[in-house]
C-alpha cells in the first residue's frame, strides 16, 4: 500500500493519483463505517467521505503531519465530526417516530432502565449539540467503574461492530461474547441506577 | 431506520460521539485501527465514486480568494452589485478582492463572513483561498522591493543624514501591522469563530 506521505506529496501536488490513493486507503472504509456501523443512507454517507477528505485536502499546506499514526488520528477526528452531525440530523428528523426500549434478554431492568435514562436529553443533543450533560457525565462515571473490557465491548457494539469483529479488535474469543457484552450491559445499567437513586 | 432503539445502546452511541471530540492520540489511534480493519461488504457505487472523485477534483485545485469568490459568483449568477449589497461593500472593493488586489485582513472580518456566507464558502474552502491570495501578495510585494534595490543610483554619495531618514522612509499608513502571518493568522481564528456561529 502507499506510503501516507506519498498520498500527502500527490496531493500537495495537485496530482488527481493523490485522490484515488487516499480513497482506496481512507474513503471505502470509512463508507462501511458509515453505512453498516452508523446505518447513515449512501448519499449521508457519500457526503461524510467528501467532506472529510475535502478538509484534509484543504488543511494539508498548513499541517504538518509528523507520522502517519498524527495523520490518522486527523482523519478520525475530522471523519467523527461528521458524522455527529449527520447522526444527529438523522435522529432529529425522525425523532417523533422513535421507541426507545430495553432490547437486551434481561427481564430485571427491563423498564427500570428506560424510566433511569432521560430520553429528553437525547432529543436535545439531537437538536443542538451539547457537552456539560448530566446524563453524560453520569454514564461516564458508571463507565469508569467497569471493566476496561467491559467498557470497550460495550461501546463497540454500540457502534454496531459484530461480535466477530470485537472478538479481532480486542484479541478475544468469540463464543462467550454475546454473554459477556449482555453481562456488561446489565453491570452498567445497575450502575446508572444506583448513581440516580 | 429500526424505529425501536436500545436505550443504553444510544446513550452509549452519543457518549462515544461526544467522546471523539476530546479522545487522545491512543484512543484515536485504537479507534481509527478498527475502522481501517472493517472489511467491505459490498463494492461502493461506482457513479458515487466518480461523483466523488470530480468534486475532489475541484478542492484539489488550490485557488486563491479573488479566483474563488469570482467561481461562487459565477455558479450562483451572483453579480458584483448583489454581493456588494449582501456584505455591504462598495462595487470597487468587491473588484478588488475578486481580483486579489488586497489582503482578506483588510476587509472587516465581520463584512468578510457575511460576503462568504452569501456565496455560501466553507470556511476550510476561504482559508486555504486566503493564504493562497496572501502569498501571491507577498510575492508581489517582493517584486517590487527587488525591482526598486536593482534601481541603479546615480550618485557617488549615498550618506543620508538623520534627518533626511524620516522623509525618504516609505509611507506604509501602518501596513505592516497587519500584513504579516501572525496578523492573518489571527484574523483567521476570529473569522473561523464568526463562521461557525
Amino acid at each position: 500500500m502507499i506510503d501516507y506521505k506519498d498520498i500527502m506529496q500527490l496531493i500537495i501536488n495537485q496530482d488527481p493519483k493523490g485522490l484515488e490513493e487516499l480513497y482506496d486507503a481512507y474513503g471505502k472504509k470509512f463508507y462501511t463505517y458509515c453505512v453498516h456501523n452508523w446505518h447513515l443512507s449512501e448519499d449521508e454517507s457519500w457526503e461524510v467521505i467528501y467532506k472529510t477528505l475535502e478538509t484534509l485536502i484543504l488543511k494539508l499546506s498548513h499541517y504538518e503531519f509528523e507520522s502517519k499514526q498524527h495523520f490518522d488520528n486527523f482523519l478520525y477526528k475530522v471523519l467523527t465530526n461528521f458524522l455527529r452531525q449527520y447522526f444527529r440530523k438523522n435522529r432529529s428528523h425522525a425523532e417523533q417516530e422513535i421507541e426507545y426500549v430495553d432490547l437486551t434478554d434481561s427481564e430485571e431492568n427491563s423498564k427500570e432502565i428506560t424510566k433511569h435514562i432521560n430520553q429528553l436529553s437525547f432529543a436535545d443533543y439531537y437538536r443542538s449539540e451539547f457537552i456539560d450533560s448530566p446524563e453524560l457525565l453520569h454514564l461516564n462515571q458508571a463507565l469508569d467503574t467497569l471493566d476496561p473490557m467491559d467498557k470497550d465491548i460495550l461501546l463497540l457494539r454500540a457502534q454496531n461492530y459484530t461480535y466477530e469483529e470485537i472478538a479481532k479488535f480486542l484479541g478475544i474469543e468469540n463464543n462467550q461474547l454475546k454473554v459477556t457484552h449482555h453481562r456488561a450491559k446489565k453491570k452498567l445499567i445497575d450502575k446508572l441506577i444506583e448513581k440516580q437513586l | 431506520m429500526n424505529n425501536r432503539i436500545d436505550i443504553t445502546d444510544e446513550a452509549l452511541r452519543i457518549f462515544y460521539l461526544e467522546s471523539a471530540k476530546e479522545a487522545n492520540d491512543k484512543i484515536a489511534e485504537r479507534e481509527i485501527s478498527h475502522i481501517l480493519q472493517l472489511e467491505l461488504s459490498e463494492q461502493p457505487n461506482p457513479v458515487h465514486e466518480k461523483n466523488l472523485m470530480e468534486k475532489l477534483r475541484g478542492v484539489l485545485v488550490n485557488m486563491s480568494l479573488g479566483q474563488l469568490i469570482q467561481k461562487r459568483m459565477e455558479e450562483s449568477a451572483v453579480s458584483e452589485e448583489l454581493l456588494a449589497e449582501i456584505s455591504h461593500l462598495s462595487v470597487d472593493m468587491i473588484k478588488e478582492i475578486a481580483e486579489d488586489k488586497i489582503y482578506a485582513n483588510n476587509i472587516p472580518v465581520v463584512i468578510l463572513k457575511d460576503l462568504l456566507k452569501g456565496l455560501k464558502i466553507s470556511f476550510e474552502k476561504a482559508e486555504r483561498a486566503i493564504h493562497k491570495t496572501f502569498d501571491i501578495l507577498q510575492q508581489q510585494n517582493l517584486e517590487k522591493s527587488n525591482f526598486s534595490a536593482f534601481n541603479p543610483s546615480f550618485r557617488k554619495s549615498v550618506y543620508i543624514s538623520k534627518d533626511m531618514i524620516s522623509d525618504i522612509a516609505p509611507k506604509t499608513d501602518g501596513k505592516e501591522l497587519f500584513e504579516n502571518k501572525l496578523a492573518m493568522e489571527k484574523y483567521l481564528n476570529r473569522l473561523s469563530e464568526l463562521l461557525s456561529e
